[in-house]
């Protein structure tokens, strides 16, 4: 019985496509170790041999190339530019802190200002406008602001000054002993990785062969070429280095300032919490007492003076997220949602469509043709009609959906559509003849007989239609959201490319690993159901 | 109803509702006076306008020009008049006005040409208003290093490492017409129809005798789109982050555009920037901020405080030490350089930001007004800087009918609206922010009040004087030529 449910448990691995943990499972069972290892061998060691390679040889490659932009980003470069993207995210997530911290600021005083005016409203004055104890708790809090603060600033000032007296002078300018630790430790670790490089540089720039005279053109070349050669790459190098180098300490200053504002003591943390709780319920009331008083104004037409003021104060305890750019893992979540909203539309109409189609041999001959029109055409081409037409069609004073989120859906839908509704049309034909006469022998009638029997037994192919949609869709995204600025990973590689700095290659590999990554891991997902539902 | 009636019902009303004494109702009535007669004594300072729209978002292209904008947010100015605002960079010019008139976008960055382009309907037709000009200058002309060797051999003077500037396209003139007569056209980059760059490239052009094409061919009346009508150089539209790109490849041999592009293509040593707009027309406008007429209607408050914020970003950008150094430059170019915003390397955008510009790899030229933001009043919407944008228009056929002189000013009055500009800067004087000898001085009982003064600080000297369009469109050899009387129209 136990060893029944094993071998299930194996299958299901199978299945899921995780059938390459399946020889560890069985070797720890007991079975010929010999088997195990080789599967072992060519179910895990191979691949990961073959990526290690892969990398190895990426990254020998990597060094010989240089472009314009500086080296081609090798392995280590984009496992660096990965990292930044991390870091960003927390830089994000310390401006939205801040920008909370402000808000209760600007609760405080606007409170204090105006409570006068309170008074002079009809009404109970709301309670609570100022819980105590906050005020104390926010100046802790503006002080762990401003030392974190203060270590990126040291960051970004050590990082272009020139000279070690420079840094040396700028890290003395600190005010907290965390800041001037920090920059002591930059100056020693970094800087002179820094400072080495612009020496070259410097020296290279001032060296006769760099600047020749204009009277002899051929050693002009001739000297340019060969310095070319020897000394760009190395330089090339060397700012690669460099750059992986400033990334680590960009995130070791991040990653500390982060520390420093969530390291707040409890006491203080649960003042401010309170306050933001207090504030949060305040906010109704205080809207509601400004509406009955606009109300009350309006009908009986005296005019409240100080309202605006009143207003004021309502919107300084509105509730707002902060207003950041979009980080590199919400442009993921984005596109996520993309391209299954996208994908939802597609099979919702193809599914029925197909099913159709493969009813009836009429109705397939008649839609044929459209669907060979249609499949091959490109989502490049797609998108500007969509654009015109949702742009015309999709007026709304409060849009639940933004324009550049569904044309980019739309496109996608449109392009994935296909391979569903030929599965499907293709599965439903092929319903097995013993089946179909079963269900004429039962007498099902037609409802039945489409639920009951053909879409079961198309269910295989149908799925394998969606697997290869949501692969087209997934493909068809990033070039529909570089188009339509649905902030998504297209929009991400289409900024960095834009960007132009020493970092937009390796940024634009980071991402084409993450849509790679992703591809796969949706296809494995679509794979494993396709599996799990037909039945053998 | 007499209004010792009125105020017993309307006491009595509110004595009912909120069930409290007399005495209580009267008062509030006597403080409501009371506030009232305060409320025309009560000075604005530190008071916040009263926004209608608080979240906002904004477009932008990758260019530095858009630096206001962005100060404005980190350097918390929008957050200040109670404004939280989003910018998103978009992926061209035409995207984000579009973005804008749809209104997925409230405002956006926009070439000085766009709002006028689009009020009087070339290309998408739309209102579009500016209330703040985003800066002076800032563009470059640059050729490929193969076209600098040839203007080189034939002009001997050209053969310095640091020749005499400005540049004009006279030693490129031969050139062209060589080309020509292989039957091959030069073609050149800008960025987009009614871009500053393409009415500087032309300008630059045809000030040296070379027609850049017009969009109109003036026998037959037909129109064409593409500007290239009687062409000997071909313009055409490139993205600005891609001219580089496009030059290396040999498509184009020149182009016009924004920094950081000139700059870059010499530090990838592939073309030699011959001038800058500086010298083509010394302190032009190039950059705006624009909403649709709509928007700024709907959102009276919103749109002067937005202006407060980007005035304040312009006077923080071009805040000058006492010998005249930009203090805040260095860091504005750390900010402009993440990736969110113009995201090229902060070694590239410095050059031009803190005022030092590289016309070859051995020619480093201090260029101090490069960037202009605020001095020499550049974020004041003047009446006559639209003008121009309408005369060269008129100029290269994109405004197909003859226009009357006082179509001209009418049109110019209809899209620069310096009246929220001058309400956003008495906001910021009662709060000090800003002194009164920041602002031009303007009279305005003048007719031609918002006005520059004529200058001929051109390429070619030729003399500009707003107050006569007419005359101005007529004083170039190459253009199209308008009827004197249109001028007392």
């Amino acid at each position: 019985m136990k060893d029944e449910a094993f071998y299930r448990w194996i299958t299901f691995l199978k299945k899921i496509r995780f059938g390459w943990l399946a020889p560890f499972f069985l070797l720890l069972k007991g079975e010929d170790p010999k088997t195990q290892c080789k599967a072992i061998f060519s179910g895990v060691m191979m691949p990961i041999f073959s990526i290690l390679l892969f990398l190895w040889i990426w990254d020998l490659a990597s060094k010989e190339i240089v472009t314009k932009f500086g080296t081609v980003p090798g392995p280590r470069q984009v496992w660096s530019a990965w990292k930044s993207l991390g870091n960003e995210t927390r830089l994000e997530r310390i401006k939205a802190l801040e920008h909370q911290h402000r808000a209760r600021e600007k609760r405080i005083v606007s409170a204090k200002k105006y409570k006068e005016v309170l008074n002079n409203f009809p009404g109970e004055m709301p309670t609570g406008l100022l819980s105590p104890g906050t005020e104390d708790a926010l100046s802790t809090s503006s002080d762990a602001f401003q030392q974190a603060n203060e270590l990126l600033e040291v960051y970004n000032k050590i990082s272009i000054t020139l000279s070690k007296e420079e840094a040396q002078s700028v890290a003395a300018l600190f005010q907290y002993e965390t800041s001037r630790q920090y920059a002591e430790k930059v100056i020693q670790q970094a800087l002179p990785l820094e400072i080495r490089h612009r020496e070259r540089v410097e020296a290279l720039r001032m060296a006769p062969e760099w600047n020749p005279s204009p009277d002899d053109p051929d050693k002009v070349v001739e000297s340019k070429s060969a310095l070319k050669k020897s000394e760009s790459k190395k330089l090339a190098r060397e700012k690669a280095i460099l750059l992986i180098e400033r990334q680590r300490y960009a995130t070791e200053a991040t990653k500390a300032a982060y520390a420093l504002i969530t390291s707040l003591p409890k006491s203080v943390r649960t003042l401010l919490a309170q306050s933001d709780k207090s504030a949060s319920k305040l906010y109704p009331e205080l809207k509601a007492w400004h509406e009955n008083l606009l109300a009350e104004e309006a009908a009986t037409g005296v005019k409240y003076a100080g309202k605006v003021k009143l207003k004021m104060l309502v919107k300084a305890f509105e509730y707002k997220p902060y207003p950041g750019k979009d980080t590199y893992f919400a442009q993921i979540a984005t596109s996520l949602k993309t391209v299954f909203f996208g994908f939802c539309i597609a099979s919702l109409i193809a599914i029925p469509i197909g099913i159709i189609c493969g009813l009836s041999p009429n109705m397939n001959n008649a839609i044929n043709p459209l669907i060979q029109i249609f499949k091959p055409v490109s989502p490049l081409a797609w998108l500007p009609i969509v654009m015109i037409l949702v742009g015309a069609l999709y007026v709304s004073d409060d849009p639940m959906f933004e324009l550049s989120f569904l044309n980019s859906a739309i496109t996608v839908a449109l392009c994935s559509l296909w391979p569903t509704l030929v599965n499907t049309s293709l599965g439903v034909s092929s319903t097995d003849k013993d089946i179909m006469n079963v269900a004429k022998v039962l007498k099902l009638g037609w409802y039945k007989k489409v639920t009951k029997v053909i879409i079961p037994s198309a269910m295989p192919l149908i799925f394998t239609g969606l697997r290869l949609s949501l692969g087209v869709g997934w493909m068809v995204l990033i070039a529909a959201e570089m188009l339509a600025q649905n902030p998504g990973l297209g929009k991400f590689v289409w900024d960095m490319f834009q960007n132009g700095s020493s970092e937009t290659l390796s940024m634009i590999m980071v991402a084409v690993f993450t849509i790679g990554i992703i591809g796969f891991m949706l296809d494995t997902i679509m794979l494993s159901l396709q599996e799990l539902v037909s039945f053998d | 109803m007499t209004s010792i009636q009125y105020i017993t019902t309307h006491s009595n009303r509110v004595r009912k509702k909120h069930k409290k004494g007399r005495l209580y109702t009267l008062s509030i009535i006597y403080i409501a006076c009371l506030g009232m007669l305060g409320g025309f004594t009560h000075k604005v300072h530190g008071e916040l306008l009263d926004v209608e729209k608080d979240e906002l978002t904004f477009g932008f292209i990758k260019l530095t020009d858009c630096a206001p904008l962005v100060i404005a947010k980190e350097k918390l100015f929008f957050e200040e008049e109670g404004l939280d605002v989003k910018l998103e960079a978009q992926a061209n010019w035409k995207i984000l006005l579009d973005r804008v008139i749809s209104g997925e976008l409230d405002g956006a960055h926009m070439l000085a040409g766009q709002p006028i382009g689009a009020t009087i309907g070339f290309g998408t037709q739309a209102h579009i208003i500016t209330p703040y000009s985003l800066d002076y200058n800032g563009n470059g002309i640059t050729v490929s290093k193969e076209l600098w060797e040839r203007m080189q051999s034939n002009d001997e003077a050209l053969k310095s490492p640091t020749p005499k500037h400005p540049i004009t396209a006279d030693s490129l003139k031969p050139e062209v017409e060589a080309r020509k007569t292989k039957g091959d056209t030069m073609r050149m980059g800008m960025v987009f129809p009614v871009s500053t760059h393409n009415y500087e490239i032309r300008y630059w052009l045809a000030a040296a005798g070379i027609r850049p094409g017009y969009y109109l061919d003036i026998a037959s009346g037909a129109i064409d789109t593409t500007g290239t009508t009687d062409a000997d150089v071909l313009l055409s539209v490139t993205p600005p982050p891609q001219m580089p790109a496009t030059l290396e490849a040999k498509t184009i041999d020149g182009y016009c555009v924004g920094e950081p592009w000139n700059q870059q293509a010499v530090a990838r040593g592939i073309g030699v920037p011959v001038t800058t707009n500086y010298d083509i027309w010394k302190n032009n406008p190039e950059k705006v901020f624009g909403v649709t007429s709509q928007w700024a209607k709907e959102n009276p408050n919103t749109i002067i405080a937005i202006t407060k914020a980007l005035i304040r970003a312009g006077m923080w950008l071009d805040e000058q030490d006492s010998s005249g150094v930009y203090k805040n430059r260095h860091e504005a170019a750390r900010i402009l350089s993440r990736p969110e915003y113009v995201g090229a390397d902060y070694a590239v955008i410095k050059n031009s930001m803190t005022g030092y510009f590289y016309f070859q790899s051995t020619d480093k030229r201090p260029m101090p007004d490069f960037n202009v933001f605020f001095n020499h009043h550049a974020s004041y919407p003047w009446y006559s800087d639209c003008v121009w944008f309408l005369t060269q228009m008129r100029r290269w056929g994109q405004i197909p009918q003859s226009k009357s002189a006082s179509w001209y000013h009418e049109t110019a009055k209809k899209i620069y609206r310096p009246d929220i500009y001058m309400a956003a800067a008495k906001h910021l004087m009662e709060e000090d922010y800003m002194k009164k000898e920041q602002l031009p001085a303007i009279d305005e009982d003048d007719t031609w009040a918002g006005y520059r003064p004529p200058t001929n600080d051109f390429i070619d000297g030729n003399q500009y004087d707003a107050r006569k369009p007419i005359e101005y469109i007529n004083s170039f050899k190459i253009g199209i030529k308008e009827e004197i009387q249109l001028s007392k129209q």
